[in-house]
């Protein structure tokens, strides 16, 4: 792995460490949130948490950092870049019904022109997202990898109220609403899966770098399916497959 | 009967808080924890309690409790009318409450949030790692009427009277002090005149952020979605500013233009909706780098 960093101070006690890859400016997810891991771990005594987002790594202080702490952790963070790194990341199937009253915002934006809305959802069934980072919501993930004529800008009114399992795109994104909240992104969908269970630890099953595919299934199948499943134990079909650094 | 405190009346928005839910960002958890937090620390070390005991964050009014356990009581920060059994008691100064006492924090006077510590503590069960009310990782948002709250250690009498406590004054001068954001040096210094030079006024604002109407600027800046903290100051392409606060979102999509001194988020909390702000370029930020 090929990079730069440069640590900034952000408020008193963050840090923002700034990746540049010097070949393509975008270090890889789930190398990046395994870097995170290792680092919370190497560092429980002097930080609280350590986030990642598209270019930077942001590690939050217990108390102001000194001199020594940045060392060490530019240090941990060189050799973790030089150390061979095998991940396991897994590739999920989430089945998602389109129905028109799940793709109220695609219909809208189509003007009602069901040709163009079938051919989005074709489309949109054909790529293979990558799970970028959690934020917005407690396990709200963002999902890259949409082609950039299937972007959808975010709604200038959002909705005061989006249901949970919600599928929607927002800009170049795609996301899965988690639980209820008022929402800017467009609905195209929805799945009867749970992603967050806050009487799990963790909660949260999809990790970054995670790769998603979505399987389209009709109503019928989407209400037989909600009736009977139980969110304490049922999560999506998956595969894992290995990152090697 | 166990020891507790039972909800009579709520308030506008009550919420436990003790120092914050730290380790799950990664899941897109927000920290939580009190808004005011130096009106908070003070509370605790009133009733003589560790710095991350569990305490009440009322907003605008406060609740009515009854007592059925005995404890010392204090109340921070906004300036509020409070009573027990219907007569004024003092802010700032620990009081005992009894079985059967009533306590009642009336409507802010001046300032926005006030701080009610238990010098038993107040127990819930946390919720990784933290009692903070947040929902969805909380069951609920708020304290809710009928509730009744545990308390979960017995008085420590010794740490009370211990040491002599320095109470802070409340600030109601709207110049707050920050630091340069991440972005800060990509704005022109016509902008960045501008926004040190203008009076904002706050517009709506809650635990998550306060929305401050703005400058116009044009629609010039753009910025990928990146980690923002309590006090992050973001600008929006309309050029309105908003200041995360302590249940916001771990990442945002604005540029991160200026960030609040972790003192002035806690003058920013005892504002509200009118109130005109400013902001002053602090340099203590540049001493901390300097050591770095």
């Amino acid at each position: 792995m090929n990079f730069k960093t440069n640590f900034n101070l952000f408020g008193e006690k963050t840090l923002i460490v700034d990746f540049k890859n010097k070949i393509d400016n975008n270090i890889d997810i789930a190398w990046k949130s395994e870097l995170c891991i290792s680092i919370q771990k190497e560092f429980q005594d002097i930080l609280e948490d350590t986030i990642f987002s598209l270019s930077e790594i942001t590690l939050f202080f217990k108390i102001s950092p000194t001199k020594a702490q940045k060392q060490k952790i530019s240090n941990f963070i060189h050799s973790f870049s030089l150390k061979k790194q095998n991940i396991i990341r897994n590739i999920w199937e989430i089945p998602v019904c389109f129905d028109r009253v799940f793709s109220e915002d695609l219909f809208i934006k189509n003007d009602g022109n069901l040709i163009i809305c079938e051919s989005y959802i074709s489309e949109f069934l054909k790529c293979i997202f990558e799970v970028h980072h959690y934020g917005f919501l407690p396990g709200f993930f963002y999902l890259s990898g949409l082609p950039s004529k299937l972007y959808l800008p975010r709604k200038a009114n959002p909705v005061k109220s989006v249901a949970p399992g919600t599928l929607a795109v927002g800009g170049s994104y795609a996301g899965i609403y988690p639980q209820t909240s008022p929402g800017g992104w467009n609905r195209i969908g929805k799945t009867y899966y749970s992603f967050f269970n806050r009487k799990k630890n963790p909660p949260c099953y999809i990790m970054p770098g995670d790769k998603v595919k979505f399987i389209s299934i009709n109503i019928e199948e989407y209400q037989g399916c909600i009736k009977k499943i139980d969110h304490n134990i049922k999560i999506p079909k998956s595969s894992s497959f290995e990152i090697i650094y | 009967m166990k020891s507790s405190i039972k909800v009579i009346d709520p308030g506008f928005y009550t919420s436990i808080q003790d120092n914050g839910r730290y380790g799950y960002r990664s899941m897109g958890f927000p920290v939580s924890g009190p808004m005011d937090k130096k009106s908070y620390v003070t509370a605790n070390k009133l009733v003589g309690n560790l710095n991350n005991e569990a305490v009440l964050e009322t907003t605008l009014k406060g609740p009515k409790l009854l007592f059925s356990g005995s404890c010392f009581v204090a109340v921070c920060g906004a300036m509020t009318p409070v009573f027990k059994n219907k007569k004024k008691m003092e802010l700032n100064k620990p009081f005992f409450c009894d079985l059967g006492d009533v306590l009642e924090i009336g409507v802010v006077e001046k300032g926005f949030r006030n701080y009610i510590s238990f010098s038993r503590g107040i127990c819930q069960e946390k919720i990784f790692k933290s009692h903070s009310q947040y929902y969805p990782i909380t069951e609920n948002a708020t304290i809710k009427k009928g509730q009744n709250i545990d308390f979960s250690h017995p008085i420590n009498l010794e740490k009370m009277f211990i040491k002599k406590i320095e109470l802070n004054n409340l600030i109601f001068n709207g110049e707050l002090e920050v630091f340069q954001g991440p972005y800060w040096n990509n704005l022109d210094n016509e902008l960045k005149s501008k926004i040190l030079n203008t009076e904002f006024e706050i517009g709506s604002n809650d635990r998550m952020a306060y929305r401050l109407s703005g400058v116009n600027i044009g629609n010039k800046i753009s910025s990928l979605s990146a980690s923002v903290i309590p006090g992050t100051v973001q600008l929006t392409p309309k050029g309105d500013l908003i200041i995360v606060m302590r249940d916001g979102q771990v990442t945002g999509g604005y540029p991160r233009i200026l960030q609040l001194t972790e003192n002035s988020q806690s003058v920013l909390s005892q504002f509200r909706t009118g109130k005109l702000i400013s902001f002053k370029i602090s340099e203590y930020d540049r001493f901390l780098l300097k050591e770095l």
